[in-house]
């Protein structure tokens, strides 16, 4: 009797609980086309003009990131600091309109910071997938930073 | 009796979503700051756990390493994070 009670009344609200907590990741199945495609189905507008997709998933991401628990408070301080001497070196660069060498001394840098996030993402690797496939938009993205 | 199964249930909705299996403890992610920094720490977690806060909003933590190596780890108001080791 007990149990049945408990089958009816905490099962269904531990599905519905699962679901959220699994239905809270996107799927990005092929690099580009799953990016536009996650951001499709959260809004439908956006598939329309496919222009505005990429700052919408940069958003998901970026939010996603924040809210991840694979990741401490402290690191993600510390991430968040190396995300921002990274947007500053873009801006120096831009601004005295670098060389290539420098350009490349920033990719560089980007690629490590990656690298760190994508290592520290070893628990959640849904999320860890999801950055790997934006890693050329977020690229783009830390380009589009005004000097 | 069906009220505490309510109650007991809708515990067991804010807990699943709210704290995975993997979530990071604080000791860990005071170890993986102090390997972040570039500092070595000889495993994923630490032990001896001070920490204090100052008047301006900085945050003091000093933690041991399991290779018995101790961090002064100071977080600005502004949240910027640093790293140096305790004496």
């Amino acid at each position: 009797m007990m149990s049945r009670i408990l089958l009816r009344r905490i099962l269904p609200l531990s599905a519905i609980a699962l679901v959220l907590a699994v239905g809270s990741g996107q799927c990005c199945a092929s690099a580009k086309a799953g990016n536009v495609a996650a951001v499709a189905s959260k809004d439908t507008r956006s598939a329309e003009k496919p222009a505005a997709a990429p700052q919408l998933d940069m958003d998901t991401l970026i939010e996603r990131l924040k809210q991840t628990q694979a990741i401490g408070v402290l690191t993600k301080l510390v991430l968040r600091s190396n995300v921002n001497d990274l947007i500053g070196e873009v801006k120096r660069y831009k601004r005295a309109k670098g060389t290539p060498t420098q350009l490349e001394r920033i990719k560089a840098h980007f690629n490590g910071l990656l690298l760190k996030v994508l290592a520290l993402l070893d628990e959640d690797p849904k999320l860890a997938e999801d950055i790997q496939c934006a890693r050329d938009s977020l690229w783009r993205h830390l380009m589009e930073v005004k000097a | 009796m069906k009220k505490m199964l309510l109650i007991l249930g809708l515990c067991l909705v804010g807990l699943v979503p709210l704290t995975p299996a993997w979530a990071v403890t604080s000791a860990q992610d005071i170890a993986t700051t102090i390997r972040l920094m570039g500092y070595e720490c000889g495993g994923n977690t630490v032990s001896q756990v001070s920490e204090s806060t100052d008047a301006k909003g900085t945050r003091t933590i000093v933690a041991t390493c399991p290779n018995g190596k101790r961090y002064r780890i100071v977080v600005s108001p502004e949240g910027r994070v640093s790293v140096q080791p305790a004496r």
